[in-house]
């Protein structure tokens, strides 16, 4: 080849060691399950509410309950929507505990095939 | 304050972080100009008035959304899920046609990370310096440095959710409370909340958030076929690769690929573009620009790495036109037609009817039958009206309201009890379907109606 052949040489301030970013390490198990509780709960909270909301006015949601409560609407959109994060979290939490906690037996099964 | 800062950058800990070396060209260029409209969107857009008012915004203590002139009720909940429907839907066609667009360009994630990084930058100095600062020994400069960058983030973080709030609460007002510090309970907490969720998600978890978290991210690969576009590294050009001087004994053997790795420096989600499409490629094109840098210096054609489709890589030629794409662009316009003859042909009033639970009839005085109706009336427009109420199917039916004569100013809803008399000899017995009707006094095409059932005893 000639002298003016191509070359990453010639590419000026060019790091030519092996990006660190390959050797970069996944995230753990425990922070991929967190992750996997706590985003998708959130999600799923922020439809329902929106959903919920949309069909229900909170100050109606107030007279129909007993003890008949005085109901806030800032106040209720804030605390139902913690409260479907919670209901949507527990779910989540629960998925992910069943797949974590799965007998060997069952692992087993599915390596030979079922 | 720091609970949440410290757990999120905890998590993140776990690993060595990212400085994804700074890169420019075409591609880069488009989506810094792309995040910078979008956000000035975002930040500008509360602060808009129009006929007096906030231009957009969703009042939901008053459950009213402004956009414009346009003002939408609970009642018109279905544009908003009809809204989500499309927008699902463009998402599917843009993913379909030209892949992650969305992911690169347009998603929050990626527009404020982009965000983040250059006010990382400008505290902390381009990706190697980065590097360094974090491998050096803490220093005075290091602390006062990475204070720096935490106060420009934090700030950054908590205008993102005053202007957050801002949408849903009067802005201007919003500001005159927090700067007076008259800042509701509520209101400071979903400032707090929003500003660490950007914090969180745009300044310590950033990709990660779509290479571990985001849904999209995973199903997308659903909607792709060997005609959407992807960013993909020509392996028949590109290999074998090699450094071209130290292999001189291969001389004419090797591929373009000089093996330089700048397309894996520049790659916000680590990752290797030669080996193939990835889900953890969120096509932001940084790898081409870089690519495309590297291959002008040293001479050889640009695209080694580039967007293209899969049926182009296999030198067969690309549609863009197709059964899927067909069906979602026609799915697409008769949603968005029939969305915006319904909103702008929409009924300001809205009128419910609720039979009386009580009594099926009453038999009056004078030998007539009565059924009595509740009328729950809303009146959507900007003015007031002053109503009438009919009714119709049955010969010589009368109305009789309480009240009498019902005015609705605007936005005002009323409960209207309306009796509906009529001469039993002139009608069959049994059950009859009639319309109860209300009427504009002053606009007669401004009307709404309702069927109902109306019963006559057999005797």
């Amino acid at each position: 080849m000639s002298d003016n052949s191509p070359d990453r040489d010639d590419v000026e301030d060019l790091e030519l060691d092996l990006p660190e970013q390959l050797a970069q390490q996944p995230w753990s198990r425990k922070a991929q399950a967190i992750a996997s509780v706590v985003w998708p709960s959130f999600l799923t909270a922020c439809v329902s509410s929106m959903l919920f909301f949309g069909l229900v006015d909170p100050v109606f949601l107030g007279d129909a309950m007993t003890p008949v409560i005085e109901m806030n609407r800032m106040t209720a959109y804030g605390v139902l929507f913690f409260f479907f994060w919670f209901i949507a979290a527990i779910s989540s939490g629960t998925s992910v505990y069943l797949r974590r906690t799965r007998n060997k037996n069952a692992r087993q099964g599915r390596q030979q095939g079922r | 304050m720091s609970d949440s800062q410290v757990k999120t950058q905890s998590l993140y800990a776990k690993q060595q972080k990212i400085h994804a070396r700074e890169v420019d060209g075409f591609f880069s260029r488009i989506g810094k100009s792309t995040a910078l409209w979008l956000l000035t969107v975002y930040y500008a857009l509360p602060w808009i008035t129009w006929t007096g008012r906030q231009a957009v915004l969703f009042d939901l203590p008053a459950r009213k959304f402004y956009i414009f002139g346009i003002t939408l009720w609970p009642q018109d909940f279905i544009y908003l899920s009809w809204l989500l429907i499309m927008a699902a839907l463009l998402l599917f066609l843009v993913t379909t046609v030209a892949g992650r667009l969305w992911c690169g360009y347009a998603c929050p994630q990626t527009v404020w990370t982009k965000a983040f990084v250059w006010l990382e930058r400008l505290a902390l100095g381009n990706y190697s310096k980065r590097k360094k600062l974090d491998k050096a020994a803490l220093s005075r400069s290091k602390v006062a440095r990475k204070a720096l960058r935490n106060f420009l983030w934090v700030s950054f973080a908590f205008w993102t959710g005053f202007t957050f709030v801002g949408y849903f609460t009067p802005i201007r007002e919003l500001g005159s409370s927090l700067v007076a510090f008259e800042l509701g309970g509520w209101e400071t907490f979903w400032v707090c909340f929003y500003s660490f969720a950007t914090l969180g998600n745009a300044g310590f978890l950033r990709e990660q958030v779509c290479k571990y978290m985001c849904p999209y991210a995973r199903f997308q690969s659903a909607m792709f076929d060997r005609n959407s576009l992807i960013i993909a590294y020509d392996t028949a050009r590109g290999e074998p690769r090699g450094s071209h001087k130290r292999k001189k004994a291969s001389e004419g053997k090797l591929g373009d690929c000089i093996d330089c790795s700048i397309c894996v420096q520049v790659c916000p989600t680590g990752i290797d573009i030669r080996e193939g499409l990835q889900y953890e490629c969120i096509a932001c094109a940084a790898c081409v620009d870089a690519c495309n840098t590297v291959m002008d210096k040293v001479g050889l054609e640009p695209n080694l790495i580039g967007y293209t489709t899969q049926n182009a890589i296999d030198g067969k030629p690309t549609h863009v036109m197709r059964p899927r794409t067909l069906v979602y662009t026609t799915l697409l316009s008769l949603l968005f037609i029939t969305f915006l003859y319904s909103l702008f042909t929409r009924n300001p009033l809205s009128l419910d009817v609720i039979r009386d639970r009580n009594a099926l009839y009453r038999e009056l005085s004078d030998g007539r039958i009565e059924n009595v109706y509740t009328l729950k009336v809303l009146n959507k427009s900007d003015e007031t009206h002053e109503l009438r109420i009919m009714a119709q199917g049955l010969e010589g039916l009368e109305v009789e309201t309480d009240p009498a004569n019902p005015v609705l100013s605007s936005g005002e809803l009323v409960v209207i009890a309306a009796r509906v008399k009529v001469i039993p000899e002139a009608v069959k017995a049994g059950g009859h379907d009639i319309v109860l009707t209300i009427e504009a006094k002053e606009d007669a095409g401004m009307q709404a109606d309702r069927e109902t059932r109306f019963f006559v005893p057999l005797d």
